[in-house]
């Protein structure tokens, strides 16, 4: 859309404000790419503002629209992932495919990583609980000067020596108290991004 | 107390059919994201955010079900028209089978 198609600069600030942070988002795509997205996104708007003129206020109707239309990097995710992926396949490029397999896997990132987080400290409170109970076949186990295993084995060589005795209790404690400030600190993150993005797209 | 079980099933549904359903209304006219949306709802009163349609369209696009062509308006913005292709003609007509054949197993053990 053109300057010319809003009489508010502010409803037109706005507008501006979505079709860049579309543009950020889709940066790393070919050129050929950004502009399909750019323009059907632009179209879109386009079409949604002209029927919707019911609301009279310039401002309320493009502000009515992006929220109809939702956030970019929402949306646009997938179909980043997806072009990233089929780029690099096409031109055989590992590190573009490894890029895309990447992109396709932070689209679910909040969930993996709370995923993650969960499953190590249940598997360490099962360790912690197996240690009292089966004190031989649990712990840190190496074998010929090498790593053997590190958790619950319920066939133990005997060549296998365990390393850390009831040290492994207070070890997976302090491992998991780590671990889960380390995975809360990243989920942190993420969802500050996300509502960064989404209080800036409220403001335009 | 169920309403929370059944809301999320009804979400989960709707999300899973949507490609069935833009693949038949676009079996029946060439359309443009907006109009496809205006469609949806109006046909099925399915309250979606808008941008989930884009990714639906890139995948079918990308799996060769979909083609489109970029088409100038005398005014306006050009619109971006989607149409199935044969290959999604043919895929079609077998999904639809498929699913006809899904809701009458399901229906028959509804109506026990």
């Amino acid at each position: 859309m053109k300057r010319s198609d809003f009489d508010s600069v502010e409803a037109y600030k706005i507008y501006a404000n979505y079709i860049e942070q579309v543009n950020d988002i889709i940066s790393m795509l070919p050129k050929d790419d950004v502009l399909d997205i750019v323009n059907e996104i632009d179209s879109h708007i386009y079409e949604s503002f002209i029927c919707n003129k019911a609301i009279v206020s310039e401002k309320e109707r493009i502000m009515t629209v992006i929220r109809n239309l939702g956030e970019p990097q929402l949306y646009l995710k997938p179909v980043i992932a997806e072009r990233q992926l089929r780029q690099a396949i096409n031109k055989y490029n590992i590190w573009g495919i490894l890029r895309g397999i990447w992109a396709t896997l932070l689209t679910g990132g909040q969930y993996v990583t709370t995923v993650i987080m969960y499953l190590f400290i249940l598997s360490s409170g099962f360790l912690v609980i197996a240690k009292i109970f089966y004190p031989h076949n649990t712990g840190l186990f190496i074998e010929d000067g090498s790593f053997a295993g590190l958790g619950f084995l319920s066939q133990i060589n005997a060549e296998a020596v365990e390393l850390l005795g009831y040290w492994l209790i207070p070890v997976l404690i302090v491992s998991c108290a780590i671990f889960y400030f380390f995975m809360t600190f990243i989920l942190k993150k993420i969802v500050r991004i996300k509502t960064k993005i989404s209080l800036k797209n409220k403001q335009i | 107390m169920y309403g929370k079980f059944i809301n999320n099933w009804t979400i989960q549904l709707k999300k899973t059919i949507l490609p069935l359903l833009i693949l038949n209304m676009l079996k029946q006219d060439q359309l443009y994201g907006y109009l496809l949306i205006v469609k949806i709802k109006e046909c099925t009163g399915f309250e979606i955010t808008e941008g989930t349609i884009y990714p639906i369209l890139n995948r079918l696009k990308e799996d060769g079900w979909l083609d489109f062509k970029w088409v100038e308006q005398k005014t306006g913005i050009p619109r971006k028209y989607y149409t199935l292709t044969t290959d999604g003609e043919n895929m079609l007509k077998e999904l639809n089978s498929n699913w006809n054949t899904i809701i009458k197993d399901i229906n028959s053990q509804i109506e026990i």
